[in-house]
């Protein structure tokens, strides 16, 4: 069975958000992707989860990200006795040991560090995917 | 009777004259025996006896009648007699008479037989005879109580006359050889000093008086000094009648004199070092009751303490009277310390009060206790408030310095994150455009490629290749800022695991181009280095070897590692094509590349990175080539000792 639910991009950069949208479209993934374009943005999802709006399958998450830092909005994720429990996945370009072992501490599922080349992006896509749309819905 | 004659030449006689009756009564007696025995002519016929005149021989024994001459001539056989009387006389004392007494059978006209005593007066010879021998008696008894030699010579005769018994005492010989012959004067005179004792007589002055100190070999061994003096005894003529003189013992007042002038040298040597001595010397005691005063200062102490050393030690001032009032407490309590454990008393303090205001001291000394149970410090005191000022000068220079070089090093600090925040932002500010020219070029390229003739497609075709080269130097700058970050944790690293670690990561690559991968890693050999970094170096050296070799035949690649005079030598030596090495310097520079780009592929960072990581490690790179013959790359950090089988 796959999960329909919706897939939360958090993401500032239009041109990634389009094109994760084209790698997913790509893969076939059908899921509805939601977009935050700011770390504020992204928080205020909660207040929407709250009203009754479906929680996403999987929370796509930038670190680098305006007003509110990718960082702060997962320490916040991670805080709620609720949403806690929503799979994050920082894709980020950053590779600095520090952002990687700030994320893992405060409790992302995953790391990807996002490639540039487009085909590579599908392969993402992909894993996204097949791990948390398919295997991990399973697995509940 | 005598005639008027007769008595005129009787009384003139010097001699006294008594006529005697056979009875023993005195007849007649002329002018001498009347005046010296003080006899008037109303007692004459009385015996002497009946005048109460006691009469005594030489040695002050009561003569009885039979023994005196007038009785022995009145009753002998017509022979003069004579004797020493010693007559008791009541007006002219105790007279000496030498008596001579003549028995005749007629005194004269009408009187019968009897005896005539002619008699001299010697009681001023005898006196001043015995005052004579009493005087030679004190002379002795003076000479011999003398502690020095006294003696006196005949110079016609050459003979001894006197000498007094410190001879024997002083040369602990016999004195008896001396009487006998004046030569053994010389006797135990040490051998060097005989001469000139022999001719000191020579170097008397005008008076004849001559001195001359020797020495004294005495037969038990001990060496005296003798200071002998002479001098001539004239008589009442003004001749010389004698020579005399004195020998003085003066062993002791040399040893002494010796050791006063020691003590003189000792002391004056003393007051010399005190006097240039830094600082002041000193003797401090505290009394029992705890009360300190010194007994002894240098002059310098007026600098130090601020009182001259006569008042100090005439006042018995206190030295805690004169230090710091803060200060009093402590320097008490190391002075009790010192005292307690007669260690040495060490402590630094301040004087307020000195005529260059207030001084830092620095005190040394060793505590002695006396018997009366107070304490004596004998040390120094040095002013160090000089020394301290500088000290303290050094140490505010040195916080400074800490301080700028804390600045520097945040300030380099800051520029480094700025730095990291700066990369930081090219990584992710550059690969998000690049991800968009890549993404919609693919997607021009895949889904919309039939509407584009053939020279689109190849633009398209050479969009998509520079975006990846790109991606590839973006990729390889962020690789070579990361080598700095932080700083180096250098440690002992066994070079064996290193190369086969880099070996293992390149093995995919070595296997797909057929490469013939050697090592050859010396057993045991660890280095001084950061693992991480020497992996980096490694493999971006063995990937260079990798990527010159492609496209060649026989690709042969070694790796290894040797210790060369404590210094560990890493290499990587291919057989590519080698660079001239004219450029050997800038193939480690940055976007530095010596081929083009068709030839090898690469972005010119992977060099730089192999210099920065072994940089960081202290460590050397270099590379030899000749073109067209292959190429080594060298690394070289200080080898350690075989790590312990831990």
């Amino acid at each position: 069975m796959e999960d329909r639910r919706p897939i939360l991009l958090v993401e500032d950069n239009p041109m990634d958000v389009d094109l994760t949208q084209r790698a997913f479209a790509k893969r076939h993934i059908v899921n509805t992707l939601e977009v935050a374009r700011d770390g504020e943005e992204a928080l205020g999802w909660m207040a929407r989860w709250e009203a009754g709006h479906p929680l996403p399958v999987v929370i796509l998450l930038d670190l680098k990200l305006p007003r509110v830092s990718g960082l702060e909005v997962l320490r916040q994720l991670k805080a709620h006795p609720e949403y806690s429990r929503i799979p994050v996945v920082v894709l980020t370009t950053s590779r600095e040991d520090t952002d990687v072992a700030a994320a893992y501490a405060l409790g992302v599922n995953s790391y990807i560090v996002k490639p540039v080349e487009f085909e590579k992006f599908i392969d993402v896509a992909a894993q996204i995917d097949l791990y948390w749309c398919v295997l991990n819905q399973q697995a509940v | 009777m005598a005639t008027e004659t007769n008595r005129r030449i009787t009384d003139s006689m010097e001699a006294g004259l008594l006529w005697f009756d056979d009875d023993l009564r005195i007849v007649d007696a002329n002018l001498a025996a009347r005046e010296v025995l003080g006899l008037r002519p109303g007692q004459f016929g009385a015996r002497i006896d009946d005048l109460g005149w006691e009469q005594s021989d030489e040695q002050g024994v009561r003569m009885p009648q039979e023994t005196r001459p007038v009785w022995r001539a009145l009753h002998g056989n017509g022979e003069t007699t004579q004797g020493v009387v010693v007559v008791q006389t009541p007006h002219h004392g105790q007279r000496w008479l030498r008596v001579r007494a003549v028995p005749v059978d007629s005194l004269g006209a009408g009187l019968g037989r009897g005896a005539i005593v002619s008699f001299t007066d010697f009681t001023h010879e005898r006196q001043a005879m015995r005052q004579a021998r009493h005087s030679e008696q004190l002379f002795r008894m003076f000479g011999d109580h003398s502690l020095d030699l006294i003696w006196i010579v005949d110079p016609r005769t050459q003979k001894l006359l006197y000498m007094n018994s410190a001879y024997e005492r002083i040369w602990g010989r016999p004195a008896a050889p001396l009487f006998e012959d004046l030569a053994h004067w010389l006797d135990g005179v040490d051998p060097a000093d005989r001469q000139r004792v022999a001719e000191a007589a020579l170097h008397a002055n005008e008076a004849g008086m001559y001195q001359t100190e020797y020495r004294v070999h005495r037969p038990d061994g001990r060496l005296v000094w003798i200071r002998g003096r002479g001098f001539p005894l004239f008589d009442t003529d003004g001749r010389m009648r004698y020579m005399a003189g004195f020998a003085e013992d003066i062993t002791l007042a040399r040893a002494t004199e010796a050791l006063q002038s020691a003590h003189r040298l000792a002391q004056v040597r003393l007051e010399r070092i005190v006097a240039t001595a830094p600082g002041a010397v000193h003797s401090y005691r505290q009394r029992p009751d705890g009360q300190g005063e010194f007994t002894f200062a240098s002059p310098a102490i007026l600098d130090l303490l601020g009182v001259d050393a006569a008042t100090l030690v005439e006042r018995g001032i206190d030295l805690l009277a004169l230090v710091h009032p803060d200060e009093r407490a402590a320097v008490a309590e190391s002075l009790r310390e010192s005292a307690e454990l007669g260690s040495a008393w060490l402590a630094t303090f301040r004087v307020p009060h000195t005529p260059a205001g207030e001084r830092c001291l620095e005190a040394h000394s060793m505590p002695v206790r006396e018997s009366d149970g107070s304490v004596v410090w004998h040390g120094f005191l040095i002013d160090i408030t000089e020394r301290r000022r500088a000290e303290q000068e050094i140490r505010s220079l040195n916080i400074d310095l800490e301080n700028r070089v804390a600045e520097r090093t945040s300030e380099l600090e800051a520029k480094h994150r700025e730095m990291e925040s700066f990369t930081y932002s090219v990584s992710h500010d550059l690969k998000a455009p690049l991800r968009g020219i890549d993404g919609y070029s693919r997607l021009l390229e895949s889904d919309h490629a039939d509407m584009l003739d053939e020279e689109g497609r190849f633009f398209v075709a050479m969009i998509r290749k520079a975006t990846g080269h790109m991606g590839e130097l973006i990729d390889d700058l962020l690789a070579y800022s990361r080598v700095e970050r932080g700083r180096p944790k250098l440690g002992p690293v066994s070079a064996g695991p290193v190369v086969a670690a880099v070996m293992d990561g390149a093995a995919g690559d070595v296997a797909a181009g057929g490469i013939a991968l050697q090592s050859a890693v010396e057993a045991g050999l660890s280095v001084l280095g950061e693992r991480d970094g020497l992996v980096l170096a490694l493999r971006n050296l063995l990937d260079n070897a990798i990527k010159f070799t492609g496209g060649r035949p026989g690709r042969a690649i070694e790796i290894g590692a040797r210790r060369v005079d404590g210094q560990a030598l890493f290499w990587v030596r291919d057989n590519g094509p080698g660079f001239d090495m004219r450029y050997h310097d800038r193939i480690f520079e940055i976007f530095q590349r010596l081929h083009r780009a068709e030839e090898f592929p690469g972005t010119g960072v992977g060099l730089a990175i192999v210099r920065k990581a072994v940089e960081r490690m202290h460590g050397k790179v270099w590379a030899e080539s000749a073109k067209g013959d292959g190429a080594t790359f060298w690394i070289q950090l200080p080898a350690v000792e075989q790590l312990p089988n831990l």
